[in-house]
């Protein structure tokens, strides 16, 4: 920090002069200062490089990392789980292993319980690696802790606060009730009598539509999507959303035109799903910019 | 008081003000996915380099977000550049299967002038409130701007991800081309039809098939009746997370794949007026 103690003898030799050139130093530091308000610093403050475009994007050579996970014990689950988030995903097939090799260790779904069951969450993707370790080892104890879990009347998320008034060109996302479906899907995956009748209950009751929503779909997949899981869900699930037992799932293995012929046949079947037409802004803050018109992509021919 | 008191208190206030600020903002601090992405390129000077271009990270707003230290992860400069790294490099390009290419999200997130949007900003806003971000478009004599806030960043919040904050400046972005395009870009109030969410926060959403766009053709829309090809900020974002959730490279980690997956369903399940007619993914642990 700048500080100005002078001695009395000082003062007097600098004197007037000096008190010019703190002026003039001054305003010199105000006009940087104006400067700095509109344009801020460069990364690190290293060179002078200023935004400009034509820059190149910097081109990234990946490498798959090895990630050793620890043996899952009731030791390690806190090591374990803050490991294997970092698992290659094309690697999923090691964290199988790695968590059915705990399968018999019922010490380590107690331990993931009560984790679980610990709220409010202050790490949802904490919170989702110990989800996917618990279905993994699918071990019937963990039916209740499930249910209770997704039932709970209380916040699993700390509300945020409110904050000012924003506009209406935001981004929100509720991440309790995506917490609680993802909790559904794990439940379904457990599978066995009492989790079914569980999945089935929340498909038909639960108040959260989104996890409703994916306790229809955990539960078809877990059966196969077979006609008889279809015409069980029918029986029980709301009326409004009978209409999504059995829609397709976008994932990389999947026949892209059955895919777009299920959703396209949806949206034929069920007219009253269509969206409102695009609104235009008014004509006299309409930017004129005319629609390009564009070929559809070419599946057959290669490219890139 | 004299003369030379007043210079040099006014002096010691101004070097107070312009001293480095202190590298506080929101919650600081680094959780496991984004110590998991950031581990994927290190502290990588051209990349910081170029996002602060191309992104436009360049107002002061990012002075005491860390800008000046653009490789700590703890804030929030750093976990930006993280989220533009998931924009930029996570995707496979799977010309079959995926809904738009990586430089389509990626030519809609920067913010130069191009065939998407005007030129915009973006600022870091210290807002505490539930929006994770928000866009001013239209701003008289000004730049167009996006505002990025502490929900996104705040350690231990639920938001602080880097595929959120990367589908967020995609989503974000996708406001800019509303306006450049001539339609509104305002969100609707829930709840409403399908959609559970709260105020600003509802979108339709316009199904369109898989190769309906071709790679580097996002940014066109066709209104023909028959053939209507459109987005919603809140749909192209979740096309965002369900490329990230199935189709990304194969050293991309599984927190990365799997947040993708479990943003990308529930706004699929929620944020929509309309019911969108498919889910992401297998319902699998791993």
């Amino acid at each position: 920090m700048l500080t100005l103690a002078m001695s009395p003898a000082r003062q007097r030799h600098f004197g007037g002069r000096c008190t010019r050139r703190m002026i003039w130093c001054l305003a010199c530091v105000i006009s940087a200062s104006a400067f700095a308000e509109e344009s801020g610093r460069e990364p690190s403050g290293l060179g002078l490089t200023q935004p400009s475009e034509g820059v190149s994007k910097p081109p990234f050579v990946s490498r798959e990392s090895v990630v050793n996970l620890p043996l899952l014990t009731a030791k390690t689950i806190d090591d374990f789980l803050g490991r294997v988030g970092s698992i290659p995903h094309s690697q999923a097939e090691s964290i199988r292993a790695a968590v059915a090799r705990a399968a018999a260790d019922q010490a380590v779904v107690e331990e993931l319980l009560k984790r679980l069951l610990t709220t409010p969450i202050t790490d949802v993707g904490r919170h989702l690696m110990i989800l996917s370790t618990l279905g993994e080892l699918r071990n019937p104890r963990a039916v209740e802790p499930l249910k209770e879990f997704i039932w709970s009347d209380r916040p699993l998320v700390p509300p945020q606060q409110p904050g000012e008034s924003v506009d209406t060109r935001t981004s929100f996302f509720n991440h309790d009730g995506a917490l609680r479906a993802r909790a559904a899907e794990i439940l379904a995956y457990i599978g066995g009598r009492d989790a079914d009748a569980a999945v089935l209950e929340i498909a038909a009751r639960h108040p959260g539509a989104e996890v409703r929503i994916a306790a229809i779909d955990a539960y078809l997949f877990n059966h196969a999507d077979s006609a008889e899981a279809k015409e069980e869900l029918a029986r029980i699930v709301r009326a409004e959303e009978r209409k999504l037992i059995g829609i397709p799932r976008f994932k990389r293995g999947m026949d892209v035109s059955q895919f777009d012929q299920l959703v396209t046949d949806f949206y034929r079947r069920y007219p009253e799903e269509m969206p409102q037409w695009p609104s235009r802004l008014e004509e006299q803050t309409l930017q004129r910019t005319k629609p390009r018109s564009f070929p559809e992509r070419q599946p057959a021919e290669p490219r890139r | 008081m004299s003369l030379r008191d007043i210079v040099a208190k006014s002096l010691t206030g101004l070097a107070l003000v312009l001293a480095p600020h202190q590298a506080l903002s929101c919650v600081d601090g680094a959780n496991a996915q984004d110590t998991a992405v950031r581990n994927l390129y290190g502290c990588w000077r051209d990349l910081y380099l170029w996002v602060w271009q191309a992104y436009q990270l360049t107002d002061d707003s990012w002075n005491p977000a860390g800008i000046s230290d653009a490789c700590n992860l703890a804030l929030p400069f750093a976990k930006t550049i993280n989220g533009a790294f998931v924009i930029g490099y996570t995707l496979s390009d799977n010309h079959d299967r995926q809904w738009h290419s990586t430089d389509d999200y990626e030519t809609s997130a920067r913010a130069a002038s191009n065939q998407y949007h005007g030129p915009f900003y973006q600022r870091f806003i210290q807002y505490n409130g539930n929006a994770e971000a928000d866009s001013e478009v239209g701003r008289v004599a000004a730049r167009d701007r996006t505002n990025l806030h502490c929900p996104i960043f705040n350690l231990r919040g639920p938001s602080d991800d880097p595929v959120n904050r990367g589908s967020v400046l995609v989503h974000e972005s996708w406001h800019h081309w509303q306006h450049k395009h001539g339609f509104k870009s305002d969100h609707m109030d829930g709840p409403r039809g399908a959609c559970t969410a709260g105020a600003g926060a509802c979108d339709w959403f316009y199904f369109h098939r898989v190769g309906r766009f071709e790679f580097g053709q996002l940014d066109r829309y066709d209104l023909d009746p028959n053939n209507l090809a459109f987005h919603s900020p809140y749909q192209v974002q979740s096309e965002f997370d369900a490329d990230v959730a199935e189709l990304a490279k194969s050293f991309v980690p599984v927190s990365v794949t799997q947040q993708a997956r479990f943003y990308g369903n529930a706004r699929l399940a929620t944020q929509f007026v309309n019911r969108v007619a498919y889910r992401i993914g297998d319902p699998r642990p791993w």
